[in-house]
This record gives structure tokens, C-alpha cells and sequence, in this order.
């Protein structure tokens, strides 16, 4: 077998003013030439160039700049180049700028003056991460606002975002308004930092004097990846029962039911996350309660002793001659309790319980 | 306590389910210690021994019926516990999946394997 191995070069667009600054990294990264090429561009509208003519893999940009400053094509590129890793060099930062920026994770930033080195490593680590796909790359809407209240920023930012838009009014890098339609003030601030995929623009002009926002922007922030966490989860249970078919799982009951008479006492099939019962047979609150107890207390005992946990089904003999059994089924669980001097244990285990089982799991979708 | 009936029906037990049985033990709750048993397996014994301690407080907190007579928790990875639930002891069997038969256990072997454990503490 031959294994062709294609080198790709990549591009990497540095944008600064400073033209002897810009010769020196374009000296200094030349040893990494097998792996990137280095373009320059001397301001934002020279960069925007670049980037329109040429397939560009990572951007690396100083803030301050004349004629389109670092912002402005930061805006610009969240529109029309979400996709492309962005580094940031600023001279003004400082250690608690950095760690705040760092921790934002969704780009990288490098305090001048640079060393060769470690632009390098981080110009490696953000080209690799610029082709995973399962990450965000560009700048995210939150790290962009960090950037303006650190950099004392008077202006507008646009955000536009799924059809969505709305406006933050920062004066000297404090945020004093925001609006959405009519909402405004915290709740559209709130609501804005939620959003994501998002296009923006910049105008360096505020028109609001009056502070209507009191928290902080961090606390904003915080709050807003909080409800938006929020949302994310609630839309994945949201998928999750969509894909269920309710009506075929009562369905599976009633014939379970019909199938054991009256030697079936109860049961219930219930979301392990919070124990609700979501179709059953003589539901009982309080067993589904155990159940759902019993399911975590077995997995935990028996994975945290090193057994593998329980795969279809366990089994429990009570003293007033019941049977609990509890059948864990992903996110879900199943549990009943038969009489045992009526049940035929050898059609439960051996026909009912694995029919049952295969039923229940594609109704849930699982 | 007769040493040598446990033993006699743990060679039972053998003879029964041959290859399907692939450890058995019986140990006192008290401290989880195992008195007679095939392919030993102490820590599954301690382990099993716990998690029926923890099963009861669970049952007693939920206002349920106590363990009567057995536990069964089929596993991934192809084994099926067995666990016999007396006052002071319990017995525990480890089984292949695939080649146990669930309805001789239940209906044939324990009913046996319970009434030969209370003759021997008899003595």
C-alpha cells in the first residue's frame, strides 16, 4: 500500500500598524514556513482585503489601529468569517486581563511584546483548533465585550443573530444600556448574551447617557451562560420526548398488564433525572420513588466495587412474597412489582421481561 | 453450624448447574467473612454482603417490605448474581448468563438449597 501524505500549508494573516514590528514576526516565523505562510496587513480595512481574496486559516490582530481598528474587524469577521480562529495582541493588558480572557476559552490572546516561541505554540494550537469541527472558532459575543469594557470602549455594538437583533450601549467600556425590540435594559442585556452564532457591528458613537444597566458585565455574562445551559438542557429533554411515542408505551403497559393479570401489582416507567412517572399501571408514586433509588444505589455499589453494573434487570424478594424488578434503560428506567405466588416467574423472565424490554426502549426511542 | 452439609450442598449445587456456576460462597452478615464456597470470591462476597445492608436501609427508609428470600442482578459483562437471603448469612452464586436456567434456579435449586441451609444451622 502507498500512503500519499499532502502538506498543506496554511495562512496566517498577522494585522498591525507598526510596519518594523510586523517585518520582525514575518522574519521570525519564516522557520515555521513548511507549516504556515505568514500574510500582513496594516489595519483592519487592509486585513478585510486579505481575507476577501485570499483563503486565510488565522487571524492575528492588535486592537489599536488607524482606519479600522482590531474591533471593527473582529465585528466584521463575526459576520463574514465566523469560522476563522482569531489571536489578539494588545500592549494594555494585564495578568488579570489575561486570566480573564483565558478563561473565556473561546479565543487565544497574547500580551506584547511577543516571544517568538510562544506566538508560535499558539499559533499551532489555534490552527489545530481551527480545523476541529467540533469547536467555536472566531470570537464569541462574551469575549468581544470583555475586550471593549477592558479596552474603556465608547460605542454601539449591533447583534444580530437568527434573525434577531439588538443593541449594547457601552460609554468608556461600561455597558449603560441594551435593547431588544422594546424590551431593555438588564433583561435584554441577558437575553443578548444568550444568543449565539452571532454577526456584529461596531459604531464607535453612544447616544445613551443614562446607566440603565446595574450589574456588572461579568455578572451578565455569568447569568447569561447559566440560562443558556439552562435552555440547552431543556431543549435536549425537549428532543428527547419528542422522539418518545407516549401513546405506544401506555400501549405496552395495557398488554403487559393484560398479560400478567393480576399478579402484576404495579408499574411505571419514569425519567431517571427526576423520577417521573411517564406511563404506568396502577402507578405508585412511592415505588417508582424506591425504584428510581434502588436503580443508582445498585449502579453506584456495584461500579464503585469494580463490578460492572446491571445490565438488563435486577431482582428483589420482598417478605410480604413480592417481586421488584427494576429494568434500567438509558436515561429511563422500568420498574414493577409482581405477586410471586401468582406471577409464572419462567414466562416473566424468560418471554415477557426481554419482549417487554425491546417494546418499551423503541417507544422511548433509545 | 454442619461444616459438612454446607459443603455437600455447595457440591450439589455444582452438579446441577456445572459450567453455568462459576463461584459460589456463603458468608455471615456479621462481618462479611465466608464460611464455605467454590471459586471463592471474598471481595464480591464483602461487596454483595454490603450492598444487601445498604438494599435493607433502603427498603426500611421507603417503608417497604424487608429482603425476604433472594436478590438477582443480571450484569453486564455476562454474569448473573444469585444472592440467598437468610437471617444472619447470605449465599451467594455467580452465574454465566447464557448458561443459567433462571426457572430451575428459582423454582427447583433454591427452594432446596434454603430448606438444606436451615437443616445445617439446625445442628
Amino acid at each position: 500500500m502507498v500512503l500519499a501524505l499532502v502538506m498543506v500549508v496554511k495562512n496566517v494573516l498577522i494585522v498591525d500598524d507598526e510596519k518594523p514590528f510586523l517585518l520582525s514576526l514575518t522574519d521570525g516565523l519564516a522557520a515555521y514556513a513548511k507549516d504556515f505562510e505568514v500574510l500582513t496587513a496594516l489595519n483592519g480595512k487592509e486585513a478585510l482585503k486579505v481575507l476577501d481574496s485570499t483563503g486565510v486559516d488565522l487571524v492575528v490582530t492588535d486592537l489599536r489601529m488607524p482606519k479600522m481598528d482590531g474591533f471593527e474587524l473582529l465585528a466584521h469577521m463575526s459576520g463574514q468569517y465566523p469560522a476563522i480562529p482569531v489571536i489578539v495582541m494588545t500592549a494594555y493588558g494585564t495578568p488579570a486581563i489575561e486570566e480573564r480572557l483565558q478563561d473565556m476559552g473561546t479565543f487565544h490572546y497574547l500580551e506584547k511584546p511577543l516571544e517568538f516561541n510562544v506566538l508560535a505554540d499558539m499559533i499551532f494550537d489555534a490552527l489545530e483548533a481551527g480545523s476541529s469541527p467540533d469547536r467555536i472558532h472566531g470570537v464569541s459575543l462574551a469575549a468581544f465585550l470583555q475586550l471593549l469594557e477592558m479596552e474603556n470602549k465608547t460605542c454601539t455594538l449591533t447583534v444580530k443573530s437568527r434573525g434577531r437583533e439588538g443593541h449594547l450601549y457601552f460609554v468608556k467600556g461600561v455597558l449603560m444600556q441594551a435593547e431588544v425590540g422594546k424590551v431593555k435594559g438588564e433583561e435584554a442585556a441577558l437575553d443578548i448574551v444568550t444568543w449565539d452564532n452571532v454577526a456584529m457591528e461596531i459604531q464607535y458613537t453612544c447616544t445613551v447617557k443614562k446607566k440603565s444597566i446595574g450589574s456588572p458585565l461579568a455578572e451578565i455574562l455569568m447569568e447569561g451562560f447559566r440560562i443558556k445551559d439552562e435552555k440547552a438542557e431543556k431543549e435536549s429533554v425537549g428532543e428527547k420526548e419528542e422522539k418518545m411515542d407516549v401513546k405506544k408505551l401506555n400501549g405496552i403497559i395495557t398488554s403487559l398488564a393484560e398479560d400478567l393479570g393480576d399478579a402484576l401489582l404495579t408499574t411505571d416507567i419514569w425519567a431517571v433525572a427526576d423520577g417521573q412517572s411517564i406511563a404506568g399501571y396502577k402507578s405508585n408514586p412511592k415505588a417508582a420513588a424506591l425504584f428510581n433509588r434502588m436503580g443508582k444505589l445498585l449502579d453506584n455499589a456495584l461500579q464503585g466495587g469494580k463490578l460492572s453494573g446491571i445490565d438488563t434487570h435486577y431482582m428483589l424478594h420482598l417478605k410480604n412474597d413480592t417481586i421488584m424488578m427494576g429494568m434500567p434503560l438509558g436515561d429511563y428506567q422500568w420498574g414493577l412489582l409482581v405477586d410471586a405466588k401468582k406471577a409464572q416467574l419462567g414466562l416473566l423472565m424468560n418471554v415477557i421481561i426481554p419482549d417487554t424490554i425491546t417494546a418499551i426502549k423503541s417507544a422511548l426511542g433509545v | 453450624m454442619d461444616i459438612k452439609k454446607l459443603n455437600k450442598l455447595i457440591d450439589d449445587l455444582k452438579k446441577e448447574f456445572g459450567d453455568a456456576l462459576l463461584a459460589t460462597d456463603i458468608w455471615a452478615n456479621a462481618d462479611g467473612q465466608i464460611l464455605v464456597g467454590y471459586n471463592s470470591l471474598p471481595e464480591a462476597a464483602a461487596l454483595m454482603n454490603q450492598i444487601a445492608q445498604q438494599i435493607a436501609d433502603t427498603l426500611k427508609e421507603a417503608d417497604f417490605p424487608p429482603l425476604d428470600k433472594f436478590t438477582s442482578f443480571n450484569l453486564q459483562g455476562g454474569h448473573t448474581t444469585f444472592t440467598l437471603v437468610f437471617k444472619d448469612y447470605h449465599w451467594g452464586m455467580l452465574f454465566d448468563t447464557t448458561k443459567i436456567q433462571l426457572g430451575l434456579l428459582l423454582n427447583v435449586i433454591a427452594p432446596k438449597c434454603i430448606e438444606g441451609f436451615h437443616e445445617a444451622l439446625s445442628k
